[in-house]
């Protein structure tokens, strides 16, 4: 049974990553006037590429050692932290709470507490799988909700909005993996991923770190297999 | 094809939102998988994601509706235990997948009603392929219009070997008629 490997949010420090939407076409060859044909599913799996800047600590070395190893190649599954400086986070958008009444300030406004992370994405209708719109409750501007380009994760699965307007209608691609039922909270700081190695060499070269500024990169698909042991 | 989907494909000639569907009967299992990762309704069938266990060869149709092209599938890289199971039962039960039909469809997102026939198969081989880096069933489903191309007893016989072959003597079809089955037709069934 496959395994679900987490590597700690600390563990992949990077220097350099790409969350990057493979997506697939086909083509149909151009037309006499020469204008290509494209055909296209509308399928797109994520590809996360990670660099990692040297590291001379010995002990997180030899952690990341052991996490590709338990890896066993492209058998088992990393949960992975994106890591994204730009993210919906808590200095976009701190936790708020309403008064004890759920009554908020009369601006829309709660109470703030920065220190709590950021304002949890309650998803306020249910989204079928396939779909590629979500719908939530929070108010721009006084309690923001995802913005362009952010992403956010269901069960390891990894979207980036796309488009969105101030009444919480917001749409995100790739399409939903599994339906998301109302009322649950997507992960958004940071989101996770579930992904696999590309192929089973990934990881072969963290002794390299020892070197004087080598970076390494591994580079994971998305996995969508969620039955692990 | 309706009027409307008509329309739809002269909207935009330079990108078509197509997708594969395939329907494979084995009779008591029916796998009904589109080429994406998320389940798709066509037909008032739900078509469940392959996450590219199914890829299918190009299809070679000529215009005449005669011509008995073969499909060819390659399904489930056997790494997942339905693709397991199912190696298991091609390779030891060939009979539950010999001439079972295979039908691959067309159809374009939005159109749920519009779904294209574009080959209707019956299994006649299948190949497990498997290399130190590799496993997979490769699967040749031969159209409806081959049944119709056998000859008109639908068997080879020693007499049709010695018209094709004047002057040739093997006897392999003479000993194939004494044989209780008596019939050599594609892939072996057991």
């Amino acid at each position: 049974m496959v395994e679900l490997i987490e590597f700690p949010c600390e563990l992949l420090r990077p220097l350099d990553v790409s969350y990057f939407i493979q997506w697939t076409s086909r083509d149909a060859g151009a037309n006499l006037a020469g204008v290509p044909q494209v055909l296209a599913p509308g399928m797109g799996v994520w590809r996360v590429d990670i660099t990692i800047p040297r590291e001379f600590d010995g002990t997180r070395l030899k952690e990341l050692e052991a996490k590709v190893s338990q890896m066993r190649g492209r058998y088992n599954v990393a949960d992975l932290c994106i890591c994204d400086p730009y993210e919906y986070g808590a200095n976009v958008s701190p936790r708020q709470w309403p008064f004890d009444d759920n009554t908020w300030f009369s601006d829309g406004t709660g109470l703030r507490d920065p220190a709590a992370g950021a304002q949890p994405m309650v998803v306020s209708a249910p989204v079928a799988a396939g779909d590629n719109v979500v719908y939530f409750n929070l108010t721009e501007p006084v309690r923001p909700p995802l913005r362009v380009g952010d992403m956010f994760e269901h069960y390891g699965f990894l979207y980036r909005v796309v488009a969105r307007n101030n009444a919480g209608w917001t749409k995100f691609e790739p399409s939903a993996r599994l339906a998301i039922a109302a009322d649950v909270t997507l992960r958004t700081s940071p989101p996770h991923f579930y992904g696999r190695f590309v192929d089973d060499m990934q990881g072969q070269r963290t002794r390299d770190f020892l070197r004087w500024g080598q970076s390494i990169t591994l580079s994971f698909v998305e996995a969508f297999d969620r039955s692990f042991s | 094809m309706t009027p409307a989907l008509q329309a739809f494909l002269d909207s935009d000639p330079q990108a078509v939102p197509l997708v594969r569907l395939f329907h494979l009967n084995f009779g008591s299992i029916q796998y009904f998988l589109n080429e994406t990762e998320v389940p798709l309704t066509f037909e008032g069938q739900v078509w469940r994601p392959s996450f590219g266990r199914i890829r299918a060869d190009p299809l070679e149709i000529s215009g005449s509706p005669f011509d008995a092209t073969a499909a060819n599938y390659t399904v489930w890289k056997v790494d997942s235990k339905e693709g397991e199971d199912l190696a298991y039962e091609a390779l030891n039960n060939p009979a539950s997948w010999s001439g079972k039909i295979v039908r691959q469809l067309w159809a374009v997102r939005g159109f749920p009603n519009d779904a294209m026939v574009m080959h209707v198969g019956r299994i006649i081989d299948v190949s497990p392929r498997e290399t130190d880096s590799l496993a997979e069933i490769r699967i040749r489903a031969e159209s409806v219009a081959a049944y119709r191309n056998y000859t008109p007893l639908g068997e080879y016989t020693p007499r049709d070997q010695a018209r094709r072959y004047p002057g040739v003597v093997d006897k392999g079809l003479d000993y194939v008629a004494t044989l209780p089955g008596k019939k050599i037709k594609g892939w072996l069934v057991s």
